[in-house]
């Protein structure tokens, strides 16, 4: 990755620092103990060097320079059959990649700044000769492309970094290697940063002029699998996604800090909120259940992205050392109630359009630009929700001469032919259509289980020709009990106008609607096993 | 689903879960507690939470928060959407919580079709103010794989429990303003000939 680097008033350098996606050591080597049904395959397709990154530098006011490497220590995972566990007998020495490296004065005062480049390598200039000084590197990478630290939640928002000894610079140039050890809980921030720059650096294969909106990563030793959502006392539920903040969770009881995919499946989140769109509504999920198509399409393209980011299908999640953990091949793994509901589905489908290992059904290798750019196209401005449906549909568009083969891919799953965004030959019950001022009757049920899970949840499209107040009316016609409850979604910029959350065996509400073409999503808050409803808009 | 659950105990809390939004953003949550009987209960779920991908298993809890050296009552429900297979269950505890019924910490449950939720009691008590964790690793087996998921079931012991921290943390300022939380690396030095 060549990188240009800008000093204030200083004259331009040009650094070449070695070519192709950096990518940490995660345990995809050959000597990995793994069974037949869980090998991983390593054929990436051909990828784009990654462009110029712009480091923010600052040079001293001396002669001198100091040099480095900043490195930190990763575990690699150790795999059999379907169990991983951290292997603390394989630990490896990783390079920080583009990250921020100071060096400060005994007051804490900055003296000069740089960037390590995608061997971990710095060169702090122009440092004052015979100065008392540190060097620093953070959890951080900030550039012209993208803004991203790893602080500590339950600390203030601590932002971590590890720094070297205060020692004179003395009156010749110098090199300060800084290692972030594992033994000491340092790697984890650097670790977890490195699994993003990655994730970032697929992203740019496919768009070299992205820029990513600033990222917080929460990881402390503290957090853990809670009920509450308190981060400031590491109470964060699980490793997730939200509002530009992802928490990692620390505890012994489950570290996900060494879990490549596990926290690159979470930036998948944090890429379709910036750059995509995902109607997910969330809630627990698995493989093998009958998703919401919103959900089974979010999980199933986070797992996905996970394996096309490390072009490595086994995602592993692995807990506190020595003890068993699991892993799940996205490629190989044998279907089991495959579907167009299905997450594991989906994430099969997924990384056999990307991956250039043609098996069974799969006959395709396009890459990651096409998904990119559907993710990004098409996907965000849907005017249904997100699911497979949509993002096959737009995929088959936008790549008409690979159409065979992406249903190929699809019917291996036990989906039908997409032809539209409302899968309408997959379930022709998913979605109704109301004109306004006639009635409508749709059922919703459990027998998939509960809450998030398909039918559950039942859509219904309608038009708004004049602009005016119209009355959005849900009525039970079951005796059991419900309780209708809908949201409204404009779809033309696709964003929620309106809720219906009342108790109650009907749902009423009156709601000024401009022109445009709308989505109720109508389900029973009680989830009784079978309801069926009557909707009118007048 | 919609909750709004008002608190009775002199520690009034209001919680309200959003389970409605399509996209389930967790917020700053305060722990839902109800006084029943003079005794501060103190509950909370996963069920509706985001999910990293593994078991399909969900987590709910009750605990009386008592003083230091008094049995608080802890009681776990399990819930599961898998219809077979079986459920196990590994429970450790924190260091200076201590158990005071008889509990096995292995234990595993047969999951059908009519059977899918599960009970665990536990009494437990410590002489120390703070907040402790029981920590559950469950483990389903469908078929398709072994599938892991871990909980942690808070503790209260005490006026104003705090978190056990963990970590050799030094938290400092920066030049900048900015907190940071600084440690020691391994550095190797060399001066660089002329």
């Amino acid at each position: 990755m060549k990188r240009l680097l800008v000093g204030l008033g200083t004259a331009l350098l040009l650094t070449a620092c070695g070519g192709g996606t950096s990518t940490p050591s995660t345990g995809s080597s050959p000597d990995k103990n793994t069974t037949d049904n869980n090998t991983t395959t390593n054929n990436p397709p051909p990828t784009k060097e990654i462009p110029f990154v712009v480091c923010p530098e600052q040079n001293g006011t001396g002669s001198l320079t100091i040099l480095g490497k900043i490195e930190y220590e990763r575990i690699q995972p150790q795999h059999s059959g379907g169990a991983t566990i951290l292997d603390t007998s394989n630990i490896t020495n990783e390079s920080a990649k583009d990250i921020i490296v100071t060096a400060v004065d005994a007051s804490g005062a900055t003296i000069a700044s740089t960037c390590t480049d995608g061997s971990g390598n710095y060169a702090l200039k122009e440092i004052p000769e015979s100065t008392s000084l540190k060097v620093r590197a953070y959890a951080k990478m900030k550039n012209s492309t993208w803004d991203v630290k790893v602080v500590d939640n339950t600390h203030s928002d601590a932002l971590y970094l590890i720094e070297g000894s205060l020692r004179d610079s003395g009156t010749t140039d110098s090199s300060r290697d800084l290692k972030a050890s594992y033994a000491n809980d340092q790697s984890a921030p650097f670790a977890i940063l490195d699994s993003v720059h990655q994730a970032m650096d697929k992203v740019l294969t496919a768009n070299s002029s992205a820029t990513f909106p600033a990222l917080k990563l929460n990881w402390s030793l503290n957090n853990i699998s809670s009920s509450t959502f308190k981060p400031k006392i590491g109470q964060i539920v699980t490793t997730l996604y939200s509002n530009s903040n992802i928490y990692v969770l620390g505890d012994k009881s489950d570290t996900d800090e060494f879990d490549n995919h596990v926290i690159i499946h979470e930036w998948g989140h944090y890429f379709e909120d910036m750059f995509s769109r995902a109607d997910s509504i969330g809630g627990s999920h698995s493989a093998g259940q009958k998703l919401d198509i919103r959900l089974a399409f979010g999980e199933g393209f986070g797992n996905a992205f996970s394996a096309i980011v490390t072009d490595d299908p086994l995602y592993y999640d692995t807990l506190q050392n020595g003890t068993q953990g699991s892993n799940m091949n996205i490629e190989s793994a044998t279907p089991y109630v495959p579907g167009y509901f299905s997450e594991a589905s989906i994430q099969r489908i997924l990384y056999d359009l990307y991956d250039s290992n043609n098996d069974g059904a799969d006959s395709l290798s396009m890459g990651f630009t096409p998904l990119y750019n559907t993710l990004v196209g098409a996907e965000k401005t849907t005017p249904a929700f997100t699911s497979i449906f949509t993002f096959i549909t737009a995929l088959k568009n936008e790549n008409a001469d690979s159409s065979a083969k992406i249903d190929a891919i699809t019917s291996a799953e036990n989906i039908s032919d997409i032809s539209d965004i409302y899968g309408t030959n997959n379930n022709a019950f998913l979605y109704a259509y109301l004109r306004v001022g006639d009635s409508i009757r749709i059922s919703t049920n459990t027998s998939n289980g509960v809450p998030n899970k398909l039918e559950n949840h039942k859509y219904i499209r309608f038009s708004i020709n004049r602009r005016k107040s119209y009355r959005i009316r849900v009525d039970s016609l079951s005796s059991n009990s419900p309780d209708p409850d809908f949201e409204l979604f404009k779809t033309s910029s696709f964003i929620k106008v309106g809720q219906g959350y009342n108790s109650g065996t009907s749902e009423v509400k009156d709601i000024t609607l401009d022109e445009g073409e709308y989505l109720l999503d109508i389900y029973d808050a009680n989830f009784k096993s079978r309801v069926d409803f009557s909707v009118t808009i007048n | 689903m919609k909750k709004a659950i008002l608190l009775l105990a002199p520690l009034l809390m209001m919680v309200g879960l959003s389970a409605n939004s399509k996209k389930i953003d967790p917020k700053e949550e305060t722990t839902i507690v109800k006084t029943i009987s003079g005794n501060i209960i103190l509950e909370g779920t996963t069920v509706g939470k985001y999910a990293k991908p593994g078991a399909p298993i969900d987590m709910s809890y009750k605990t009386t928060k008592v003083d230091t050296n008094e049995t608080a009552d802890v009681n776990i429900t399990l819930s599961t959407t898998a219809s077979n297979g079986t459920m196990m269950v590994a429970m450790t505890f924190d260091d200076k919580l201590t158990i005071e019924n008889e509990v096995d910490q292995n234990q595993s449950f047969d999951v059908s079709q009519e059977a899918k939720t599960f009970f665990i009691n536990l009494k437990v008590s410590s002489s120390e103010n703070g907040l402790y964790y029981i920590r559950l690793l469950t483990k389903i087996d469908k078929g398709y794989g072994l599938k892991l998921r871990s909980f942690a079931v808070p503790v209260y012991i005490g006026d104003d429990p705090k978190p056990k921290v963990k970590g050799n943390i030094q938290i400092q300022k920066a030049s900048s303003g900015e907190n940071i939380s600084v440690s020691k690396a391994v550095e190797t030095i060399k001066v660089l000939p002329k």
